[in-house]
């Protein structure tokens, strides 16, 4: 089990340190009664990652949806053995999988996904989030799945490698060396257009 | 992260600040995800309370599983503040492609789906240990008045625990979209009368959020009102009558929409939207603008 260092943006919050801290305990059993909890601590943590995996905005509704239906439904089933937020996110992933096939299988209209709507205050701000956020969805789309994990776990959601690894199951030096690869990327990708 | 230099890090700062949702997205898909589930809620929740919500939750709690379904769901609100949020955004106008109703949300079909085929073994927890919004003033009223309106809906959610979560995405994913505002099921698999309104009241709002967004208010208006005619007694009716405000104060700032609103619903937590939509320009605050995350 791995240490945080860091607290998550999302369990900020006494309640959501606390049952983060519960889920740690290896003999804990969550029941349906802690879902309320789970999802206002990981909502945004899920929200995020579908939108960092490529889910486009109009399926994001249904995508978040199956998430916490199906953890809901498996909650009794977690025993510990990863943190709640690895759990989570490995539904997340097939969730993300599941629309990128389903998208693929009726025509493809992952090129028709609306740009984020930012909830900045300026219209210029949001203006240039949206920008950013369509690049960086853009970058993201064209990653092979393995790197995109670690793109979306360690940039956007600026988890710390030995998360990351943990949460993806594989070695620390793995994780830093796609970690690596993806930023290098990320940097010829921003290059690119700057030079466009 | 110092590797990377400081535009690549802002691009990344903008993209998070762009993937975050609003608490109206919480709301939704809680709601969504309840009717989905057949979680039983009772109890309606005063929207005023709405802006305390994470100073209540941090000062009351005290741990504990009894304490959890309130805090859990009093945390929705400081999401990112106000569930009047979630008409956010209508500042941004593009030519939008005529509006397909293309939208599938899916929850209706599913609960259908499973009415018909679940037997037994829910995993429903009873009303009063899941959520408690009536003792949690902070849940936004959206997510609360579904919660409540769902409460009714027997619905059995069938449990498998040997199902994966791809499996169980899988299923959901098969679901073929559901298309029209005013589709009905056949009546051997169709849920209650009220929930099926429910559904349809909650796909035609996510379709006018999406257009007035694009800045479709014409488009928005027409989803509105096949709304109305076919379920003129809904059950987010004060929901439905912001949309009309906003929509048409999209077309046509009026003072007269605004105060029609307020009247019809004092203490809205709409009521800042509507105004920020419909008041003339010069009078609209920098305080009504929508707050950031």
């Amino acid at each position: 089990m791995i240490q945080r260092n860091r607290p998550d943006p999302d369990t900020q919050t006494w309640m959501a340190r606390g049952l983060a801290d519960v889920a740690e305990r290896p003999d804990y059993v969550l029941t349906p009664r802690a879902f309320p909890d789970i999802y206002a601590a990981y909502f945004g943590f899920v929200w995020r990652c579908l939108r960092g995996l490529g889910v486009p905005e109009r399926l994001l509704d249904d995508a978040a949806q199956d998430v916490f239906v199906a953890v809901h439904r498996r909650l009794t089933e977690f025993r510990g053995d990863s943190s709640l937020r690895t759990w989570i996110y490995g539904i997340v992933r097939h969730v993300a999988l599941n629309q990128r096939r389903g998208e693929r299988r009726h025509g493809g209209v992952m090129e028709f996904a609306s740009e984020p709507a930012s909830l900045a205050p300026d219209p210029h701000e949001r203006a240039q989030d949206g920008e950013a956020a369509e690049f960086v969805a853009t970058f993201v789309a064209a990653l092979d799945e393995k790197k995109r994990d670690v793109f979306v776990l360690a940039l956007l959601e600026q988890m710390t490698i030995p998360e990351v690894a943990e949460t993806l199951g594989v070695p620390l030096n793995t994780a830093y060396t796609r970690l690596r690869a993806v930023r290098q990327e990320f940097a010829k990708a921003l290059a690119a257009q700057g030079e466009r | 992260m110092s590797e990377l230099d400081s535009e690549e890090e802002q691009i990344l700062a903008r993209a998070r600040r762009a993937f975050a949702p609003s608490d109206a997205d919480a709301a939704r898909v809680l709601r969504a995800t309840s009717l989905a589930l057949g979680l039983p809620v009772s109890g309606a929740v005063s929207s005023s309370a709405n802006a305390n919500a994470g100073a209540n939750t941090s000062a009351s709690a005290s741990g504990g599983a009894n304490a959890t379904a309130i805090t859990g769901a009093a945390k929705l609100s400081p999401l990112t503040a106000a569930a009047g949020k979630w008409l956010a955004g209508l500042a941004v106008v593009c030519a939008a492609a005529g509006g397909g109703y293309v939208y599938g949300f899916r929850a209706g079909r599913e609960v259908s789906q499973r009415e018909a085929g679940s037997a037994v073994a829910t995993t429903a927890t009873p009303a009063s240990a899941t959520l408690k919004p009536s003792s949690a003033p902070p849940i936004p009223s959206v997510a609360a008045r579904a919660l409540s309106a769902s409460a009714s809906v027997a619905t059995a959610s069938a449990t498998e625990p040997q199902q994966s979560a791809a499996g169980e995405a899988a299923v959901t994913r098969d679901a073929p979209p559901t298309r029209s505002l005013s589709a009905r099921p056949p009546a051997a698999a169709s849920p209650p009368a009220h929930a099926q309104s429910l559904q349809a009241e909650l796909r035609a709002l996510r379709r006018v959020e999406s257009l007035l967004r694009e800045g479709n208010a014409e488009v928005a208006l027409r989803v509105l009102a096949q709304l109305d005619r076919d379920f003129p007694r809904g059950q987010m009716l004060e929901e439905r009558a912001a949309a009309w405000a906003l929509a048409r104060c999209t077309r046509a700032r009026s003072d007269e929409v605004t105060n029609d609103f307020n009247q019809r619903y004092p203490g809205s937590v709409y009521a800042e939207r509507v105004l920020a939509a419909c008041a003339a320009p010069a009078a609209i605050s920098l305080d009504n603008r929508p707050e950031a995350p």
